[in-house]
C-alpha cells in the first residue's frame, strides 16, 4: 500500500490534497476498523476514506469497474446487475410468502407486522451469486423448519447501499436506502433479519439518519436466540473440526463475536477452534467496502490469500464465516491455494441445517 | 493553445437490450420504449473528449439529441446525464416521426439545428449500439461542408485553427492527422481515456437545467417532406430463432473428453 492511514491524514493536514486523492491507498480500505480498532484517539479513519471517495466521485474519476458497480445499482438495484424481476428468482420454496406479490393478490394482506414475526432481507449477493443463494436458501428452510414467520420484499427489495455509501456515492445510497425504507414502511416493517453484516450494519446505523428506525438482527444473531429458546434444535452430528472466520462488519463494527460461536458449539460434534487472528484481531477477507467490485491493489498479497493461508496452516475440515462477502473471497483464497479438497468454506447457515 | 473552443456534441439515447425482445406490430423495428436506455457508448466518449478541450482551451459544449415523444424521458435521461458532467447547453428535437427515420433524415434535421450554431468541433460517436449505421457522422460533414475524419482516439488543439487527431487503424496502427476546424470527427472508444462518472447528486441537480426543445416545425421542416427523402426504409426486422440445444457432457473429465472426440467425429465425418 502506497500510504498509511497516518500517512494521508498527515498529506491532509499538510494540504497535500492532489497527493492524497491521487493515491491508491484511497481505494485500497475495506473499512475493515483495524485501524479504527487500533486508534488511541478513536478516529474511525473509514469515515475519512469516505469523504477522500465521495470527493472522487463527484469528480467522476473512479474506476471503470466501480462506475459498472454503481451504474448497476442506480439502474437495477443491485451492484452486480442482476435484472430486477430475476431478484426473487431463488426462491423456490413456496414456503415463502411475498409481501409485494401477496399485496397485488389481494390489498387486504400489508401489514407484515400481523402476518410475520420479521421480514427476511436477502440481500443482493445471496439473491443474484449462486453460491451465496445457497445460504438465503438455508435459512428459508431453517426458518420453514423452526416454525417462525417472516416475509421477503422479493423484487421490491433494493440494494441496501452498504458498499455504494462506502464508495463515496452517498446521493445513490440515499436514493436505494429512502425506496427501502418507504417499502418497509408500507409493509408495516417493525423487525427485520439480515443474510449480511453488511445490510445489518447500514440498516441499523445509517438508515435512522434518513428517517427509517427499525429492530433490525444478523441471522446469527436470531438463531443464536432460537437455540436459547429451545426451539431450534439439532438432530445430527458433525464430527468434523472447524475454524470461524469473523466478519468484519459483525465483529469489529458492531461487536458481534459470540452469536455465530455459541450456534457453532451448540452443533453436536463439531471441534471449533480459532484462528491465530480472532474477534477484534480478526483478519478481513478483502471484500468490504466496495472492494468487491474493484482490481486488486499492487505490491501486496491478496487479503483473500492472506487470510487463506492462515487457515490453511491451522488446517481445519470446514472454515465457516456468517456473510456472503466473506463466503466468496474465502472460498476463491483457499481454491487459490489448492486447498479446497482439504478444507470446505461454508456459512453459519449452511452448517446449521445439514446439523438439524 | 488559448483558443476558446465552442463544441457541439451528438448524443443518442440507446435501448439496452437485457432479454428477449419484442417487435412492433409492423415488424419493421423492436418495441424500445419500455425498455431501460443508456448513453450510446462511442458518444459517451466524445462527450468525454468535448468535456476535457473545453476545460483546457475554455468555451462550452453543446450536447444534441433528437427522439420521438415516445421515447423522450430517455432522451432526457441522457441530457441529464450530460449536463450532470458538465455540459454548457442541451438541445432535444422532439417529433414522433422520428421513429420512422433513417440515417439521412436524421442527418437533414440535425443539419437543420446545427447549420446556424457557431462552432468549432462537433464530436460524434462512430456508431449507436442500436442501429449500427455508421452513417450520421460523415453524412453530416458533407451537408456543412467541413472537413471529417473517422474512427479518432483522441484529439488535441496545438495551435489554433487546427486539430491533431489521432486515428485507429487495422492492426493497431495509429494516423495522426491535422484538419483545420471547423471540422467534424468520429470518437472512438479508448481505453486509455474513460468516460467520467456522473454521480447521482449531480444527476439531480442537473434535472433543474433548461433542455432547449425544438420541434420539426420549429426547424422549418415538414413532417411528410423529410420522410419522403428517407434513402432507406426498413422493410423487416427478424428475431433469430434458437433452433439447436446446448449439449452439457457429463461425467468425469475423461469420460466427457472421450465423449466430446467421438461426437467431433461424428460431426467432421
Amino acid at each position: 500500500m502506497p500510504h498509511t492511514p497516518r500517512e494521508l491524514t498527515r498529506m491532509t493536514h499538510l494540504g497535500m490534497s492532489k497527493d492524497v486523492l491521487s493515491s491508491e491507498s484511497v481505494w485500497a480500505c475495506t473499512s475493515c476498523w483495524k485501524c479504527n480498532s487500533r486508534c488511541p484517539r478513536e478516529v474511525d479513519f473509514s469515515e475519512i476514506i469516505r469523504a477522500f471517495r465521495s470527493i472522487k466521485v463527484e469528480e467522476g474519476q473512479i474506476a471503470s469497474m466501480v462506475q459498472d458497480a454503481l451504474t448497476n445499482a442506480f439502474r437495477y438495484g443491485n451492484p452486480w446487475g442482476g435484472l430486477e424481476n430475476k431478484r426473487d428468482e431463488w426462491v423456490e420454496n413456496s414456503a415463502i410468502t411475498d409481501v409485494s406479490k401477496r399485496t397485488a393478490l389481494s390489498s387486504a394482506i400489508t401489514d407484515v407486522s400481523k402476518e410475520a414475526s420479521f421480514l427476511y432481507f436477502v440481500g443482493c449477493t445471496p439473491a443474484y451469486d449462486v453460491r451465496c443463494q445457497e445460504v438465503a436458501k438455508s435459512l428459508v428452510e431453517i426458518f420453514n423448519r423452526v416454525g417462525v414467520k417472516f416475509e421477503i420484499l422479493g423484487n421490491k427489495e433494493k440494494c441496501c447501499g452498504d458498499h455504494i455509501l462506502r464508495l463515496g456515492e452517498s446521493g445513490l445510497f440515499e436514493m436505494l436506502a429512502e425506496e427501502n425504507i418507504e417499502n418497509f414502511k408500507r409493509y408495516n416493517v417493525e423487525q427485520i433479519v439480515t443474510t449480511a453484516p453488511h445490510c445489518y450494519n447500514t440498516i441499523m446505523k445509517d438508515y435512522p439518519k434518513l428517517g427509517g428506525e427499525f429492530q433490525v438482527q444478523h441471522f446469527t444473531q436470531l438463531l443464536s436466540e432460537l437455540i436459547d429458546s429451545g426451539k431450534l434444535t439439532f438432530s445430527k452430528e458433525i464430527n468434523k473440526v472447524a475454524t470461524f472466520h469473523d466478519p468484519c462488519f459483525l465483529g469489529r463494527h458492531n461487536d458481534v463475536y459470540e452469536a455465530p460461536r455459541k450456534i457453532l458449539e451448540s452443533i453436536p460434534g463439531l471441534t471449533l477452534v480459532e484462528l491465530g487472528r480472532n474477534r477484534e484481531n480478526s483478519f478481513c477477507c478483502g471484500g468490504g467496502a466496495g472492494r468487491m467490485w474493484m482490481e486488486e491493489t499492487t505490491g501486496s498479497e491478496r487479503m483473500n490469500v492472506n487470510r487463506a493461508r492462515e487457515v490453511a496452516d491451522l488446517n481445519p475440515d470446514l472454515l465457516i464465516t456468517a456473510c456472503p462477502f466473506c463466503l466468496i473471497q474465502l472460498d476463491d483464497g483457499i481454491k487459490v491455494l489448492s486447498k479446497d479438497k482439504d478444507i470446505q468454506v461454508k456459512d453459519v447457515a449452511e452448517l446449521v441445517l445439514e446439523a438439524m | 493553445m488559448g483558443e476558446i473552443l465552442n463544441i457541439i456534441v451528438i448524443i443518442k439515447a440507446v435501448p439496452i437490450i437485457e432479454e428477449e425482445v419484442e417487435l412492433k406490430e409492423k415488424g419493421t423495428d423492436i418495441k424500445k420504449e419500455y425498455l431501460k436506455h443508456e448513453l450510446n457508448e462511442w458518444d459517451n466518449y466524445a462527450l468525454e473528449n468535448a468535456l476535457q478541450l473545453t476545460e483546457k482551451h475554455g468555451g462550452e459544449v453543446t450536447a444534441i439529441t433528437i427522439s420521438s415523444e415516445s421515447r423522450k424521458k430517455h432522451a432526457q435521461q441522457v441530457l441529464w446525464e450530460c449536463f450532470a458532467k458538465g455540459v454548457n447547453n442541451a438541445i432535444h428535437v422532439i417529433d414522433e416521426a422520428v421513429e420512422e427515420f433513417d440515417a439521412y433524415t436524421l442527418v437533414k434535421t440535425l443539419h437543420a439545428v446545427i447549420k446556424d450554431l457557431s462552432f468549432d468541433l462537433i464530436l460524434i460517436g462512430i456508431q449507436t449500439s442500436d442501429d449500427n449505421n455508421t452513417q450520421t457522422g460523415p453524412m453530416l460533414a458533407e451537408l456543412l461542408g467541413r472537413p471529417y475524419s473517422s474512427i479518432i482516439t483522441n484529439l488535441v488543439i496545438k495551435e489554433a485553427g487546427v486539430a491533431t487527431v489521432y486515428q485507429e487503424l487495422e492492426e493497431g496502427v495509429q494516423r495522426v492527422i491535422e484538419i483545420k476546424i471547423p471540422a467534424l470527427f468520429t470518437i472512438q472508444t479508448n481505453p486509455d481515456n474513460l468516460p467520467r462518472y456522473a454521480s447521482f447528486s449531480k444527476i439531480r441537480r442537473a434535472m433543474r437545467r433548461e433542455i432547449k426543445t425544438l420541434t420539426l416545425s420549429d426547424l422549418n421542416l415538414d413532417r411528410n417532406e423529410v420522410l419522403s427523402l428517407r434513402k432507406t426504409i426498413v422493410s423487416r426486422m427478424n428475431i433469430p430463432v434458437a433452433e439447436k440445444a446446448v449439449k452439457i457432457i457429463e461425467g468425469s473429465p475423461e469420460e466427457s473428453a472421450a465423449e466430446l472426440a467421438r461426437i467431433l467425429r461424428e460431426v467432421l465425418a
